[in-house]
């Protein structure tokens, strides 16, 4: 299954992707609770959230998935506040301890299972400051959530709804 | 013209958040001028806006989550963004991270760098700290926990002996060493907060330093983290073998 992330404020956008793929989809714009930074989904109740809401086992069904795709406007060459919102919520998905991969710290894998990342980045002006960061992201992102592979595009906002994924 | 300093803890108690601490260290070295608000709620935007109209720096002291700024510090940023457009203050940054190394604070500082470009702002740089739990652990243990703990060692210590100047003595030495200890491991951040601080005060491009705990290697400081996490969660009634 495709765990999918999408901000997009357009309901068809969200329809779409529904009824077109096996996949569990979270509407980042709908209202959700913030992540605490409580890290009791790593000392209480390891892989699941705290708050009690929707998204309380995303971050174990994200990195369980066959495929992790994202659909974010890009602000400031990194995600919007509402992916970004859902994403902090995903912490419980990896485990608290650190090992050392490509010359730098990670947090430990929770599941062997690797996942596939794949981000879509939309927005009518996205400087070339803001990609290049926006793909370092993704890619800063994959070593954490231990993803075996990622994918990075951009595109813009009225063609969202032709994308495949 | 003053200095305000925007800390974005959501900590409940966010005084003893560890960008709040490190905000405070920079505050020291940064001239007299310096006001702290902290922004929990989109209720403190106004009183906030207000102050940065009226600065001439703004430093911004955030953490890491997931690999960049937080969800309501974008929000923050995004929200507040055409307010502070025209004003030509410098930005500064003080910001951490839980791994060992400072340098994967680079996105944050560049996410802020965007927004000052997209805000008309001067990107000024700022610090990125590693291990900033553990550098907000030894705080509390090393400068709390440690001085009570000896003396206790030391009541005991009275209580076999009877003298009075040996226990005392015993007890200066145990909170001699951890004062040294915390020192120690805290001189990194000890001296980018120093250097930071300076360049805030004149005004000056300082760009990006990274620090994290000195005198204590990844592997070191891997061995402790162990420790906390096991800690934290026995605290929490959860035994290690539950920890997956």
């Amino acid at each position: 299954m495709k765990v999918i992330f999408c901000d997009v404020p357009d309901d068809g956008v969200i329809e779409n992707i529904n009824n077109t793929l096996d996949a569990y989809v979270v509407n980042a714009c709908a209202p959700s609770a913030r992540c605490r930074g409580c890290f009791q989904c790593w000392t209480k109740t390891p892989g699941k959230c705290v708050i009690n809401d929707k998204l309380e086992g995303i971050g174990s069904m994200a990195m369980q998935a066959e495929e992790f795709i994202i659909i974010s406007e890009c602000v400031y060459g990194g995600y919007s506040e509402n992916i970004k919102k859902v994403l902090d919520r995903c912490i419980p998905g990896v485990m608290p301890f650190f090992t050392q991969k490509d010359g730098q710290m990670n947090h430990t894998q929770r599941f062997d299972h690797r996942i596939k990342l794949k981000v879509y980045f939309y927005g009518d002006d996205i400087t070339i400051k803001e990609r290049n960061l926006a793909k370092k992201v993704v890619k800063r992102n994959a070593l954490n959530m231990w993803a075996k592979e990622s994918e990075v595009y951009f595109v813009e906002r009225q063609s969202l709804s032709e994308v495949k994924l | 013209m003053k200095t305000v300093f925007i800390t974005t803890s959501r900590k409940k108690h966010f005084n003893l958040s560890n960008s709040t601490y490190m905000a405070y260290l920079t505050g020291l070295f940064s001239g007299e001028d310096c006001v702290r608000v902290n922004m929990r709620s989109k209720a403190d935007y106004p009183k906030i806006i207000d102050a940065c109209k009226e600065a001439e720096c703004i430093v911004i002291a955030t953490s890491v989550y997931v690999d960049s700024l937080p969800s309501h510090v974008i929000r923050f940023l995004k929200d507040i963004e055409d307010d502070v457009r025209g004003i030509g203050c410098k930005v500064y940054v003080v910001c951490n991270c839980a791994f060992y190394e400072g340098e994967q604070c680079d996105i944050l500082l560049e996410q802020i760098s965007c927004w000052c470009e997209r805000a008309g702002l001067g990107y000024c740089g700022g610090i990125g700290v590693g291990t900033g739990e553990m550098l907000g652990v030894i705080r509390f243990i090393n400068l709390i926990g440690v001085p009570v703990f000896g003396a206790l060692a030391a009541f005991v210590s009275y209580l076999c002996s009877g003298d009075i100047l040996s226990a005392a003595g015993l007890w200066g030495i145990i909170c001699a060493v951890s004062v040294l200890l915390f020192v120690l491991w805290s001189s990194g951040l000890f001296r980018c907060t120093y250097l930071l601080g300076k360049a805030i005060k004149e005004r000056k491009y300082f760009g990006e330093k990274y620090t994290t705990v000195s005198f204590c290697n990844a592997a070191g400081f891997n061995f402790f983290a162990y420790f906390f996490w096991v800690a934290r969660a026995v605290k929490n009634g959860l035994p290690p073998w539950k920890f997956r």
